[in-house]
């Protein structure tokens, strides 16, 4: 499947005699999948996706769109933007908002290409079935109780961008991801869990030590849901919190991802007064720093918004105030925020929206503690004696750890959050408990004052992230973190 | 001839195959904030070819591919690809004779949707208005709607001869009122979105409550009724029960049901619990004759006054299992998960409640544990209820679990927005 340039600039030379501008946008998208249950393939595919959506823009700004699943048949893709134009007239008589801002944008071209290590879609079938079946084994050979499933998927994604104003774009991303669901169904014990990695190709499975730290992180978390029979209830409070990088990478997504994202504008957002960015408002201590961005080699790039603009790196929180939002043409004027280029979508059919690629939070040298261990993989009794040794249970007394996370959500109308974690643990001078997984809430703006200090390096948390109708690959890179008591933040 | 069907029955090496193609056309328009069609919901159309393609090929291995419209122009690419991924699987070897009866079809299309996608995109400007309109009249400012109309052809064709056609259409709106009330509304036909708003007046109650905070002492453990939504009450069965009846978890061992809970028709639920779908209900939204692998559909229990009776199963977990194949739950419309109990009215059994909270929506649903069915979830717009009347909102976090929960005794409350009534019951209530 190929772009057709010359059916391409025959489009958008129909719509100049109409005196309509518009924006195409192309998909290539391949997902290779491939399933295995209990040392058995249960599904294999290879799908192909390819379609163009187009918006159509009237002089006064009015607008339509309209997507069609092909990108050379020239009959239908002419259908298509007749669509787009008529609507967009039909929005004109209807009086409906307009959108002059994309005459504005200065025109662009540029190609980026995502480099792979080793690009599964060159790997023979046969060897992916053989290194996932592989897998399964071992780990089912280490659980006999346990049903095990291993999931690989390969995604490789292309988009062409064209508009009016002879913008050319076109740049390709890749994505693999390697999971593991063990579910446990005995008399005794009924608990899953989940564990992922990520990487750009095939090395997800092919790379030692990538699989060395999978291993070790399932194997971990299977030992405490294993223990959950034995657990306590903890009366829900406000309490000191120890969060692993993962249940903090969720948290710095979730709230604080979601609520930089400009089209709050709509609706409302703790970081906006009346549409527009609180930009300088203090909101935490000087040494934290929260931006999003992925670079090229890493999960989640997008070096282009779906609209052509150059994506820039958002510094949402810069020295503990508030700086910049995810933003896009339509809403970073309007909310006084820089035009990051945040528009993304993962398919064709829909409206690119302001959306994260890869959020991190950063703490400087002089909060962040470095334990002897690796705090990637690391155990909640070393972490227990590190943090004995430093002697943080005179100031803290009962530190609550929570580990991994199965997902969260927040209302970015006023900044509750809700966090889910996969293991949690009750940690005093004397004594380690295991707790019913607990779940962490509060308000977005209210947590971040209580962060005071990091261990250990950021870890990675491949993740997919729900919006607008869709999920669209994402990252967070957090390291483990600490939460001081905050009346704001519930353990429940 | 399908251009692609004609490439299939070419070559020598397919044994079996089955063709599921849907033609999709639709038109949406949207409004966000206090904008009718903006840069975020602009209006718009959509045309796709959608569709999966099964193989049998001589070696007796299976492959199982999507289709888009690129699939059927270019049919040779297609089942290179398929070849690409077949693999062993004896349950999947399953492909339909044709029916010896007669379909009788269950008429879920109506032409005027038709119209209404090609033509009358001005109706749908002024739908949208009069929706925005009224949420205007009650206090809304942050406005989150969308208003659909859809059509759909599905065909489905294997090498065993059997062929089927449908067509359906649909016409809905949802809304969100501040991101603390949702609701939505759909049919197979149009309507007039004002003859529904009538049925918002409640709702609209509900928000203006919602909007007073009420000032409660922290961190109490309550032992008070909680009345949950009838939307929430769905999505709880949905995260809970609907995924732990995936025909495929229960064959892998990864739901929490068994296939022995099946087979001995075990107890789990209390006597109420009764859950089951319609799928040839006429003009009804979800309804539909038959699975993409062909299997017609009919009338389905899965749970009956508590015991288990079969998950949701495909062709190839049917056979696993050594179950019929079953339809699978599509819609609120075509469901019903209690058959025997009193359904009371929202509106008067607010009333009658001396003290109770009103749970609109759970943050993070997504995330609790299917497996163990336990729970612990933020509802940051709880609506507290005293003598039968709304006093305002406060955060609570409602905590139990859920297979416990479902094996009690509750009653059920039904309201004007929803085909599903919500539940009330004694979880544990911790206020934030």
């Amino acid at each position: 499947m190929k772009i057709n340039k010359k059916i391409i600039n025959n489009l958008i030379n129909i719509a100049r005699k109409k005196n309509i501008y518009v924006v195409i946008r192309c998909q290539i998208k391949k997902v290779r999948y491939l399933d295995v249950k209990n040392c058995n393939i249960d599904r294999s595919t290879l799908n192909e996706i390819c379609g163009t959506g187009i918006h159509a823009f009237t002089k006064s700004g009015h607008m339509g769109f309209a997507s069609v699943d092909s990108i050379s048949d020239k009959e239908r893709l002419i259908k298509c933007l007749s669509s787009a134009i008529s609507l967009a007239i039909s929005t004109k008589k209807g009086k409906l908002e307009t959108l002059k801002e994309i005459y504005k944008l200065k025109p662009t071209k540029g190609k980026t290409i995502q480099k792979v290590r080793i690009d599964p879609f060159k790997v023979p079938k046969k060897n992916i079935e053989k290194d996932l079946l592989n897998l399964n084994k071992k780990i089912k050979n280490k659980y006999r109780n346990a049903s095990v499933t291993n999931t690989i998927q390969f995604h490789s994604d292309k988009w062409f961008i064209y508009r009016s104003d002879k913008t050319d774009i076109e740049f390709s991303v890749n994505n693999s991801t390697l999971s593991t669901i063990l579910s446990i169904n005995t008399e005794k014990l009924k608990n899953d869990l989940y564990e992922a990695t990520s990487s750009l190709g095939y090395e997800v499975i092919k790379d030692k030590n990538i699989i060395k730290i999978f291993l070790k992180n399932l194997d971990k978390k299977f030992k405490y849901i294993k223990s959950n029979n034995k657990i306590k209830e903890l009366k829900g409070g406000n309490y000191p919190i120890l969060l692993d990088g993962e249940i903090g990478g969720v948290f710095i997504h979730e709230a604080f991802g979601h609520t930089a994202e400009s089209d709050n504008f709509y609706s409302e957002s703790p970081l906006l007064s009346n549409g527009e960015l609180k930009k300088g408002n203090k909101i935490a201590s000087n040494f934290i720093n929260i931006f999003d961005y992925a670079e090229k080699n890493e999960r989640a790039f997008q070096p282009y918004s779906l609209y052509g603009v150059k994506r820039k790196k958002a510094f949402i929180v810069k020295n503990g105030k508030i700086n910049s939002l995810i933003s896009d043409f339509i809403t970073a004027k309007k909310t006084n925020s820089t035009l990051t280029g945040g528009e993304r979508t993962g398919l064709y059919s829909n409206i690119p929206v302001p959306r994260m690629t890869n959020t991190k939070i950063l703490l400087d040298k002089n909060h962040t503690l470095h334990p002897p261990f690796d705090t990637k993989i690391s155990d909640v009794r070393e972490i227990h004696k590190f943090l004995k040794a430093k002697n943080f249970f005179i100031k803290y007394p009962v530190i609550i750890f929570l580990v991994g996370s199965t997902g969260g959500s927040v209302d970015p109308y006023e900044g509750n959050f809700q966090f889910q974690s996969i293991a949690s643990f009750k940690l005093t001078k004397d004594k380690v408990e295991i707790l019913k997984p607990l779940v962490f809430s509060g308000i977005t703006l209210k947590v971040i004052k209580s962060i005071k200090l990091a261990l250990g390096e950021p870890i990675q948390w491949p993740g997919v992230c729900f919006k607008n109708n869709e999920w669209i690959i994402v990252n967070a890179s957090a390291p483990m973190f600490l939460l001081e008591k905050n009346k704001f933040v519930t353990v429940v | 001839m399908d251009k692609l069907i004609k490439t299939i029955k070419s070559q020598k090496n397919i044994k079996n195959y089955r063709i599921y193609k849907t033609k999709s056309k639709n038109i949406v328009l949207g409004v966000k904030g206090e904008i009718i069609g903006g840069p975020y919901n602009p209006i718009q159309t959509s045309f796709s070819i959608n569709g999966e393609l099964q193989i049998e090929w001589n070696d007796k291995k299976i492959s199982l591919i999507n289709l888009t419209s690129s699939s059927f122009e270019n049919p040779r690419e297609t089942i290179k690809r398929a070849y690409e991924t077949k693999i062993s699987d004896k349950y999947q070897r399953i492909f339909i004779e044709p029916y010896k009866e007669k379909l009788i079809k269950t008429n879920q299309y109506s032409r005027n949707i038709s119209n209404l996608i090609n033509n009358k995109q001005d109706t749908l400007i002024q739908e949208i208005e009069n929706l925005f309109n009224y949420e205007r009249s009650i206090g809304i400012i942050k406005h989150e709607s969308t208003i659909e109309a859809s059509e759909t052809y599905v065909e489905l064709s294997n090498s065993k001869g059997l062929y089927l056609e449908d067509n359906f259409s649909s016409y809905g709106f949802a809304s969100s009122w501040d991101e603390k009330l949702f609701f939505g509304y759909e049919e197979r036909k149009s309507f007039s979105v004002k003859t529904y708003l009538t049925k918002l007046k409640f709702l609209a109650k509900l928000y203006k409550s919602i909007n007073q905070q009420i000032k409660v002492k922290r961190f109490m453990t309550h032992n008070i009724k909680v009345i949950l939504s009838p939307e929430i009450t769905l999505d709880i069965l949905n995260q809970f029960i609907f995924e732990n009846l995936n025909g495929s978890f229960v064959a892998n061992g990864m739901s929490r049901f068994t296939k022995q809970d099946f087979n001995k028709k075990k107890k789990l639920f209390a006597d109420w619990f009764t859950l089951k779908i319609n799928p040839l209900k006429v003009f009804t939204p979800g309804a539909y004759n038959f699975t993409q692998e062909g299997v017609l559909c009919k009338q389905t229990t899965f749970i009956d006054k508590g015991k288990m009776i079969t998950p949701i199963l495909n062709l190839k977990h049917a056979s696993i299992l050594k179950f019929n194949p079953t339809p699978t739950i599509t819609e609120p419309y075509i469901l019903s998960f209690c058959n025997t109990k009193e359904l009371f009215d929202l509106k008067k059994y607010i009333k009658s409640c001396k003290e109770a909270i009103f749970v609109p929506y759970f943050l993070g649903l997504h995330t609790q544990n299917q497996m163990t069915g336990d729970y612990s979830l933020v509802s940051p717009y709880t609506i507290y209820i005293k003598d039968g009347k709304l006093m305002g909102r406060f955060k609570t976090i409602v905590r139990g679990n859920i297979f416990e929960d479902l094996n009690k005794d509750i009653e059920l409350v039904k309201s004007e927005t929803f085909p599903l009534p919500g539940i009330c019951y004694n979880p544990k209530v911790i206020i934030e």
